[in-house]
């Protein structure tokens, strides 16, 4: 008897190898037997009680056919499926690992060519399987598709062999169509990405040229600022308290005599200042001092040097209206130019002097100008203060930053 | 001359008993049923749980084989041969009953425990824990499957090796030992959980 692997308690290994049966009169028994035996034919053949044993096999029992279990002879029963059985037995991990270790150990010797496998292997189609494998390179596996009828039962045969044939699955060229389509339509797409780009470049070439123009522009935007302040006229003497002298007043319009022979009223006034953005841009002119107003605003100029981009610009772009120039606080200036302030009052002088008709004595008055440009009071002295002061609010300007601004002029009698 | 003859049939091996047997030599073959006839008692009573059906099974035993000598080809111990013909004809008395009994009254192991002579005798605490044991072991070995009892006793009990009972059986040797295997773990199982500690398994590293 093979020694146990799994051993019982103490005591019951020793009760089973010598199990106390109470037995029989074996001598008797054997009497008995022979006696039956002389009264018995010989010959008589009880094929039912040769035959192997019907026991079921155990639910985990490592199985074999029972074609194999049904042959007649004890030496025809097979050796083993070792490897089952001690694949089964490791998986259930159990206590049994030198019953596992025998089994396999047995396995490793009992390994020969089988020849069920064999035969499914021949059932599979495989038929070089045993063969020299057919090289890569050889053409036959993708030129000779196999018979489409055959494909179901090859597949077949090899889930029930567990051998893959080489050459069944090499025969896989059928997809080629669809990586043909495959690559048409990645060439579509790769045409249509191209053409995006394409596209996008140009567009980006487009708005380049359009973003150099602008700041062209805003380039030019900032020069009539500072131009105007080389033809700036010389500002009027201000006194501390703001108010401007018809004295200080006269000599501003002689040191600018460019500024003096515009027109006297207020938009000629304040065209230096009011030069449109544009058309300074355009004009660029060098600061000279017979430049007039009429000459900066070169809109309709032909300049060759001109770059012509800039000019379609220019003249595709309608002309922004006259705009004063901007002070320090915005669009307005802060204060009210000493020239329009002179322009305004000598505007309506002559209606002072007329109250002053008969006296001898000229009056001295301060007008006071709003933001906004008109007269917001004038302060007078005399008989005829009422009527000056009448005169005299009659006068505007310019809207101007600053809250008010007063100017003190001298009405002298006609 | 019976005497005499028995006196020189023991040397003789059971392949010449058995080709004697056939020749009509109707001694040879009551030598060769002494020689295996407890062995095959035994094997029935472990299967059949029944003293009577033993014996009975044990004469049938023999009278079929000694029918069917003709059918013996030689390839394998003829006691290997003569054990097949027992475990089937147990089978088909155990198919023939109506009901799975547990045991029987007349249950040779039963009265085998109570009647043990064995040293442990000697030792009243010893004698009793053994009876106990043994009627777990009985228990239990009556528990497992046909399969599992029948190669168990031929195996563990009659003292046969893997590849003997495999004749016997007609399964290979793995499955032999699985099945042995599986039969000793269930039975320790069993063991255990009726109060008998693992710490008393013979041999336990």
């Amino acid at each position: 008897m093979s020694e146990p692997t799994l051993k019982l308690q103490r005591n019951a290994e020793e009760l089973l190898r010598e199990f106390p049966v109470t037995e029989p009169d074996f001598e008797a028994q054997a009497t008995a037997i022979e006696a039956r035996l002389k009264g018995s034919p010989g010959g008589v053949v009880f094929d039912d009680l040769l035959r192997v044993p019907e026991l079921p096999a155990e639910p985990n029992e490592p199985g074999l056919p029972s074609s194999v279990r049904a042959t007649s002879g004890p030496k025809s029963a097979p050796k083993s499926n070792f490897a089952e059985m001690a694949r089964k037995s490791v998986q259930q991990k159990d206590d049994s690992k030198e019953l596992a270790k025998e089994l396999l150990a047995a396995t490793a010797q009992s390994r020969r060519p089988n020849a069920e496998m064999v035969e499914r292997v021949r059932a599979a189609g495989r038929t070089a399987a045993t063969s020299t494998p057919v090289a890569s390179s050889a053409p036959a596996a993708t030129s000779t598709p196999l018979p489409k009828s055959s494909a179901p039962a090859v597949e077949e045969a090899q889930r029930n062999s567990g051998v893959v044939a080489r050459t069944v699955t090499t025969v896989r060229p059928a997809a080629a169509p669809a990586n043909n389509r495959g690559v048409i339509i990645g060439v579509i797409g790769g045409a249509l990405a191209l053409a995006a780009c394409v596209a996008l470049f140009v567009r980006a070439s487009g708005e380049d040229e359009r973003t150099k123009a602008a700041l062209a522009a805003q380039k030019a935007a900032d020069a009539p600022v500072a131009a105007p302040k080389v033809d700036a006229p010389t500002p009027a003497p201000v006194s501390n308290d703001g108010v401007v002298t018809p004295e200080a007043l006269a000599a501003a319009q002689k040191a600018a005599p460019s500024e003096a022979a515009k027109p006297s009223s207020a938009k000629a006034g304040a065209a230096p200042v009011m030069a449109p953005a544009a058309a300074a841009v355009k004009s660029a002119p060098p600061p000279s001092a017979g430049a007039t107003p009429e000459a900066v605003v070169l809109e309709d100029d032909p300049t060759p040097a001109q770059p012509a981009p800039v000019e379609h610009k220019a003249e595709a772009t309608p002309e922004p209206p006259l705009k004063p120039a901007e002070g320090n606080s915005g669009s307005v200036p802060l204060n009210p130019s000493g020239g329009a302030v002179s322009t305004a009052l000598s505007s309506v002088r002559g209606g002072a002097q007329a109250c002053l008709a008969g006296q001898a004595d000229p009056v001295s008055a301060v007008v006071t100008f709003a933001s906004d440009g008109h007269v917001l009071r004038v302060s007078a002295s005399g008989p005829s203060a009422a009527c000056i002061q009448a005169a005299l609010s009659k006068a505007h300007i310019a809207p101007f930053a600053k809250e008010s601004f007063s100017a003190t002029t001298t009405i002298r009698p006609p | 001359m019976v005497t005499s003859a028995r006196q020189h049939l023991p040397e003789r091996t059971d392949r010449e008993l058995v080709t004697a047997a056939r020749e009509g030599d109707a001694e040879a073959f009551g030598l060769l049923v002494r020689r295996h006839q407890r062995r095959v008692y035994r094997l029935a009573v472990h299967l059949l749980k029944s003293g009577a059906e033993a014996e009975d099974v044990t004469q049938d035993t023999f009278v079929r084989a000694y029918g069917a000598l003709d059918r013996f080809d030689g390839r394998s111990e003829p006691f290997t041969w003569i054990y097949r013909i027992c475990v089937n004809l147990s089978l088909n008395a155990l198919r023939s009953r109506k009901t799975r009994r547990a045991s029987s009254p007349d249950d040779p192991r039963i009265e085998g425990l109570l009647v043990d002579n064995r040293p442990a005798a000697g030792n009243p605490a010893r004698s009793t824990a053994d009876k106990q044991l043994g009627r777990a072991l009985i228990e239990g070995i009556d528990d497992l499957s046909d399969t599992l009892r029948t190669t168990l006793i031929l195996v563990c009990i009659d003292g046969l090796s893997h590849a003997e009972a495999g004749e016997v059986l007609g399964c290979p040797e793995g499955t032999i030992a699985w099945r042995v295997h599986e039969a000793r773990k269930k039975l320790r199982g069993m063991l255990s959980e009726r109060g008998f500690d693992d710490d008393d398994i013979e041999g336990k590293e």
